[in-house]
């Protein structure tokens, strides 16, 4: 049976199960996530983590929803109070809701039944969860702007508008993952990735993905909307107790959610590294969960380490960057895949495949030296031509000169 | 340079001469000394010894400047404190003469040769002119290696005063003080060389009551006073400018304050009244606040027949509802600053609806009710009078005792150029000796005034029918001017402020419908009571005999007024406006805490009538002046009086204005001749400058240096009662005895004078009256 | 070890300063595996030894001289050395100091000579431990230990009486008031030659 199938066949008790299962693993994993990136984060600066709550810090993250919780809850006055609560409730829900098509097992057995680990799979899986996360902007720009106030309004603008960017260029590089598996269905997306995950044979997808995942979750180096030092603290400036709790949730969800389709799309899902398919039967086919939440956490510590190693982009920065570098390779990519896609299909000669792919690659070289070469002139014409020393004196100029006073002053 | 003509108050133009100082000008009087005329321009020659008030010494030789006359230059740098200005005078001082700054530090070094390591200790670490001109004008190390000479310190030369030998730098500022201000040649320089040292004799203390002078002059920490000893260091003090509450001379004060507390006063700077002087009682005399039981908050006195604490607007409206609609009397008290006596007068005319009110907490006696209202504030005597006068006649006045500043004033002119002084004392005080007056026993025996004398008329006056007539008798008849000085800070203003049954603020008489219209209109009431008021003994007696039915009491001790007083009020509605809790709380139905001095702002005027306005001293004091008690009862009763702050009522009384209008005539009194029954003496006292009354409490060091009580007989009656000096005598009346030790001076045979209100000797409580005739044995 | 920011020549640490500000445009531009070593560099520090004293389980010994709580000293028979001369009151800084000086009695001696402090109060939510007041103190009566161990939860608390803040008495010291050293002068204490009683 596909998967569609066996999905199908589920008793809605089933459903319900695996829902509830998905929603708890969702939480544990956020609260796992701040430890995590909290410690791991906190090694990469040479200093510990939280270590004082709990067992190595473990408890930190619910004693950090414990506080929120008890917090005071303010609504400003200016703000439209409907819409101030829903905000916070569509950011959080939406996030939630993508992990629906996300497959986290192979053919396992709950409770009796034969299933997979799997809420749903529509087959415009992949399409729906990318609805999901545009449905879920609105949870940003609403909050923004029922805040009532400047700070919020300008960040809730920022973010969404860095989110949808970032969205766009996602959404073109899975178009080559759609043309290779043929379908959106995740769960034939992951079938389709048993012999060669796709971060392979389209790597440079998974690299535009990569970069734009980072981009569309508001996290460093693309975190400048929700930085304390800019904005305050963007749209979330005016929210307070567990309205903001459910933000700093749904953020986290949503690394998650980001790393899960990652995996789903470009590392195979839940299948093993290649070589070790025969653990994939091991406790009765549940051994996938841990493959797939390998997976998962290896993509969260690529999230933490970029967090931890670069600095802060400026928005017009990654603005130019998602829509002048990204989406035009995208672009790019998706026609020379297209192309040898069709030539592949149409039975081409390999020699033919290999001219076109030569081509490219000369294609691609002469067109980063004709840039840099480019560049270089520009920068050349842009330095300042050379003045003539002063007459009085300057301090020395670091980096050029030392200070040599009686060389100047004696002319 | 033409010279400039100045004239003075001697209305001769006084010849001006220039000197150059250090390259600039300046014009100066003949006579001036160059350290003056330095400062005329700002420029701080260093000194020690060199005092405006006091006559040049040139002791410490810190001064030294560099002078130049009519191109001759002086061989050595001289000391600018004792050279008068000359025409053609070069002085250069330490900022253009590097010989001068020399010479002064060379003169510093060698006044901290011997000069003790003691800052850290010493009071006058932080205000100390030594260490500030050492700073200025000394050099930076010291070259002595050897060992610095030590005395024994400190010596109590009194019970205030502490004397550290070792910092003494021998400027003779105490010692000029003593002898030329105050009279009191009690310190000495002794010995030579390095030994010297100020000292006192073996036998007499330094009993002198300007001794604190002597602390605040001192260059540094030689003389200390013990109750500020250690106490605090000048960066704790907030300085706050305040008028004494003592007694009427009005000095300036500086006070002192340190978290909320009174630490120390110090005499302020007022040429017209005190120059930079004040007396030991108006110096160290503020303990009274803290050592007395604080009256914190309202209190009413219960069914149950005790004072129970109540919240303001309780004890408001107890307090309105026993004076509303009944006959009340008002006792102000002398000791109400402008401001509450006005309030006290404005309060009895509007919200009582009576003229019985008085401010004398004192013998009294209508003749003085009549002098008051006619003659008392049409005086224009001041200070100034004094110091020009050709003859001063005290007559019922001690200035030394009750009004010291007075005192150093004629002591000045007595001094400088033997200022004849008579005075009508039975005997010779120490202050009179001073004085060199002379005693006369008939005021209208006194001959010999001009225009030019000046009589000082005292509050005891009062107790002589008569007397009071034949002073203004004698002031008419020789044209010599009249001042009447009571001895409370509080009279004069209240007098002014119309606190007495026949005056209204601003010395209208009561008896003048205009007046009382005037008034009237400016306070917004219809009209004022006409009725004759009461003085404070007819207000006790109406009480005692339910003539009246309720009174409102500011600071008064009963015992000042009789020994009846307290029990005249007992049948009575008592409100009484305290301090602190004193024989009338102990009887009152409401009892409300006022401010003291330091806690309200407020003025006070002298007996010239000058005004001296001080500030609040402690800044965050929530206490309430009399005037806001008393506006709020009259709110209450539904009659306000409008006077909610101080400010208000001082914009009120300056509103007011005064009377410029006919005056009651003065009624005379005969003099009575009172005879001495047969084996009785006639008894006289007057009141001590320190001595048991309230204001002093708490200040056990000043209370050491009061005189010691005794009673003064003639060498006739000590035979003939066979006492000797010292020997103590019994002096007894129908109600009670004294008993004293003996001291002979020349005086009447039928006289005997004791002081007014001394430890063993209180006059009132005991015999039941001031003056008058006593039975005396040996005891 | 080697702090680049320590100046070893007198160039007043301007090498080592411009080294480290010398302008981007200066640089040419790294090539992209260059700028993948920053990933490696943060990679590498998870496994170094963490810089983090784990305190208060662990807790790093202060240096010589380390601005801690203040003491009151004493001398070795127990007298205090404190004056009460308002010197360290003057010198602080914050206003932390409240001092208020009283006579020795006969009867009643604090300390050698005629002063001491009676009251002395040292607010440690003002003090900004700058060690003024010990360079001010005239008789090293105020010095301060190493104990930075202060953190209390009130106001009142943190406001140290002189109880709190004298020197603990060692042996052959005994409380005052007691008076001097039988026919020592203050001289003889401030001269450091008073020894300790037999009074334990």
């Amino acid at each position: 049976m596909s998967t569609a199938q066996l999905i199908g066949n589920d008793p809605g008790w089933i459903s319900l199960v695996k829902g509830l299962l998905i929603f708890v693993v969702c939480v544990l994993a956020t609260l796992m996530s701040v430890w995590g990136e909290r410690r791991i984060v906190a090694r990469m600066q040479q200093r510990l983590g939280p270590n004082r709550v709990g067992p190595f810090g473990l408890v930190q993250a619910l004693a950090d929803g414990v506080k929120l919780a008890l917090k005071e809850d303010l609504i400003p006055k200016a703000a439209d109070r409907i819409v101030f609560v829903i905000a916070p409730i569509i950011s959080a829900t939406t996030c939630f809701m993508s992990f629906a098509v996300i497959p986290l097992s192979g053919k396992v057995t709950l409770f009796g039944h034969k299933t997979v680990m799997q809420l749903t799979d529509i087959p415009v899986g992949v399409l729906y969860v990318l609805a999901i996360a545009s449905v879920g902007v609105y949870g940003i720009v609403l909050a923004g702007w029922s805040s009532g106030s400047t700070y919020p309004l300008l960040g809730g603008l920022r973010s969404s508008a860095q989110v949808i960017s970032y969205e766009v260029a996602m959404g073109l590089s899975l178009v080559a993952v759609f043309i290779y598996s043929g379908s959106m269905s995740t769960a034939d997306i992951v079938a389709a990735q048993h012999q060669w995950w796709f971060c392979v044979t389209l790597f440079p997808s998974f690299v535009i993905y990569a970069i734009s995942m980072v981009g569309e979750t508001n996290r460093a180096p693309f975190d400048l909307a929700e930085a304390e030092g800019e904005l305050v603290g963007g749209f979330h400036t005016e929210y307070s107790s567990l309205k903001f709790a459910l933000f700093f949730l749904a953020e986290y969800v949503n690394i998650v959610a980001v790393s899960a389709l990652a995996t789903t799309l470009f590392l195979g899902g839940y299948h093993a590294l290649p070589g070790l398919g025969f653990t994939e039967s091991w406790l009765g086919g549940w051994f996938t969960v841990i493959w797939f939440l390998v997976k998962v956490l290896f993509f969260f510590f690529i999230f933490v380490w970029l967090r931890g190693t670069l600095p802060r982009l400026r928005y017009d920065q990654f603005m130019k960057f998602g829509w002048k570098v990204l989406i035009p390779f995208s672009l790019v990519w998706i026609m020379i895949v297209s192309t040898l896609r069709v030539l592949s299909q149409q039975g081409a000669p390999k020699s033919v495949v290999m001219g076109f792919v030569v081509g490219v690659v000369l294609l691609v070289l002469a067109a980063s030296t004709l840039i840099e070469s480019s560049k270089k002139r520009r920068v050349n014409e842009d330095a300042l031509g050379e003045v003539a020393a002063p007459s009085f004196p300057v301090p020395a100029i670091p980096g050029r000169e030392t200070i040599n006073r009686t060389e100047q002053l004696n002319g | 340079m033409v010279p400039e003509q100045a004239l003075l108050e001697t209305q001769a133009p006084v010849e001006m001469i220039t000197v150059v100082i250090d390259g600039f000008e300046v014009s100066v009087p003949k006579g001036t000394l160059v350290i003056r005329a330095a400062e005329k321009l700002g420029i701080q020659i260093p000194r020690f010894c060199d005092h405006p008030l006091l006559d040049p010494a040139g002791a410490c030789r810190q001064c030294l400047v560099d002078i130049e006359i009519n191109g001759r230059a002086f061989p050595k740098p001289q000391a600018s404190c004792t050279i008068p200005v000359e025409n053609n005078m070069i002085v250069k001082t330490q900022l253009t003469s590097p010989v001068a700054e020399k010479a002064q530090a060379g003169i510093m070094e060698f006044l901290l040769i011997n000069h003790p390591l003691d800052c850290p200790v010493c009071d006058k670490g932080g205000e100390c002119p030594l260490q500030n001109q050492a700073m200025s004008n000394g050099r930076p190390d010291s070259r002595y290696e050897g060992v610095k000479r030590t005395f024994e310190k400190p010596v109590p030369i009194s019970t205030q005063v502490l004397l550290d030998r070792e910092r003494c730098v021998l400027c003779a500022r105490c010692t000029r003080f003593s002898e030329q201000i105050a009279g009191d040649p009690f310190i000495t320089l002794n010995e030579r060389g390095a030994l010297q040292q100020v000292g006192i004799y073996a036998e007499d203390p330094f009993e002198s009551y300007y001794s604190g002078n002597t602390v605040q002059i001192c260059p540094v920490g030689a003389l200390t006073g013990a109750s500020y000893r250690f106490r605090a260091r000048p960066f704790d003090l907030v300085s706050v400018d305040s008028a004494c509450e003592h007694c009427a001379s009005g000095c300036a004060m500086r006070t002192d304050i340190r978290r909320g507390k009174t630490l120390r006063r110090l005499a302020g700077d007022d040429s017209s009244v005190n120059e930079e002087w004040n007396c030991d009682k108006g110096r160290w005399a503020f303990k009274y606040l803290t050592s007395r039981e604080r009256v914190t908050s309202p209190m009413i006195r219960g069914e149950d027949g005790e004072l129970h604490e109540a919240s303001w607007p309780e004890a408001i409206a107890f307090a309105a509802s026993g004076l509303k609609g009944k006959r009340a009397g008002v006792l102000v008290g002398g000791r109400a600053t402008v401001e509450d006596a006005y309030g006290y007068s404005k309060f009895a005319r509007v919200a009582l609806g009576t003229n019985d009110i008085d401010f004398r907490s004192r013998p009294h006696s209508d003749e003085e009710s009549s002098f008051l209202t006619s003659v008392a504030l049409g005086l224009k005597t001041t200070y100034k009078d004094i110091d020009k006068a050709d003859k001063v006649v005290l007559l019922g006045f001690e200035p030394e005792e009750e009004s010291p500043i007075v005192f150093l004033r004629i002591y000045k002119q007595v001094r400088k150029r033997a200022l004849a002084v008579i005075s009508d004392a039975p005997f010779a005080s120490r202050g009179s000796q001073k004085l060199n007056a002379e005693l006369v026993t008939e005021i209208s025996t006194i001959s010999g005034l001009t225009a030019k004398s000046v009589i000082l008329v005292g509050e005891r006056l009062a107790e002589k029918s008569g007397a009071l007539s034949s002073a203004l008798a004698l002031a008419e008849k020789s044209g010599a001017k009249l001042a009447w000085i009571p001895r409370r800070a509080g009279e004069r203003g209240a007098l002014s402020s119309g606190a007495i049954a026949t005056l209204l603020p601003g010395g209208r008489p009561v008896s003048e419908p205009s007046a009382r219209v005037d008034v009237a209109a400016a306070w917004s009431v219809d009209s004022l009571p006409s009725n004759p008021g009461r003085s404070t003994s007819e207000i006790l007696l109406a009480l005692s005999v339910n003539n009246l039915d309720a009174v409102v009491i500011g600071g008064v001790d009963p015992l000042d007024i009789s020994n009846e007083a307290l029990t005249q009020l007992l049948n009575s509605f008592v409100v009484s406006l305290e301090i602190s809790h004193s024989s009338v709380t102990a009887i009152a139905d409401v009892v409300l805490p006022v401010a003291a001095v330091v806690e309200k702002s407020g003025s006070f005027q002298d007996w010239q009538g000058s005004v001296r306005a001080f500030d609040k001293a402690i800044a965050d004091s929530l206490s309430r002046s009399d005037v806001r008690i008393l506006s709020m009862i009259a709110d209450e009763m539904g009659s306000p009086i409008n006077l909610p702050t101080v400010s208000a009522t001082a914009r009120e009384i300056a509103a007011l204005g005064l009377w410029d209008g006919s005056v009651s005539a003065f009624e005379k009194a005969a003099t009575e001749k009172s005879a001495i029954p047969e084996g009785k003496l006639n008894l006289t006292s007057w009141r001590l400058l320190l001595d048991l009354g309230t204001l002093q409490d708490g200040e056990a060091n000043l209370a050491g240096t009061a005189r010691k009580a005794s009673a003064h007989i003639s060498a006739t009656r000590a035979e003939k009662l066979g006492v000797k000096t010292g020997e103590e005598i019994s002096i007894s009346s129908d109600l009670g005895a004294i008993k004293l030790p003996v001291t002979i001076s020349d005086m009447s045979d039928q006289a005997i004078w004791v002081p007014r209100n001394s430890i063993g000797s209180q006059v009132i409580a005991n015999l039941g009256f001031v003056t008058g005739p006593v039975t005396v044995v040996k005891a | 070890m080697d702090n680049p920011l320590t100046p070893r020549s007198n160039d007043l640490g301007l090498t080592a300063a411009s080294k480290a500000n010398t302008p981007i445009e200066n640089q040419d531009a790294k090539s992209f595996f260059a700028q993948l070593q920053g990933f490696w560099v943060t990679f590498i520090t998870m496994f170094k030894k963490v810089n983090t004293v784990e305190y208060p389980e662990v807790k790093e010994p202060t240096a010589e001289r380390f601005h801690g709580r203040h003491q009151l000293n004493r001398y070795e028979d127990g007298l205090e050395k404190c004056i009460g001369c308002e010197l360290c009151a003057w010198a602080c800084p914050a206003d932390a100091i409240l001092v208020e000086g009283e006579s020795n009695t006969e009867e009643a001696r604090f300390s050698p000579g005629e002063r001491y402090g009676k009251v002395y109060q040292i607010n440690y939510l003002r003090c900004v431990f700058c060690g003024l007041c010990i360079e001010a103190c005239p008789t090293r009566a105020l010095t301060m230990t190493n104990e930075y161990e202060l953190a209390d939860d009130s106001r009142k608390k943190l406001i140290f009486e002189k109880e709190d803040l004298l020197a603990p008495l060692k042996s052959g010291m005994l409380q005052p008031p007691h008076p001097m050293a039988e026919g020592k002068t203050h001289i003889d204490y401030y001269r450091g030659e008073i020894k300790g009683g037999s009074n334990g």
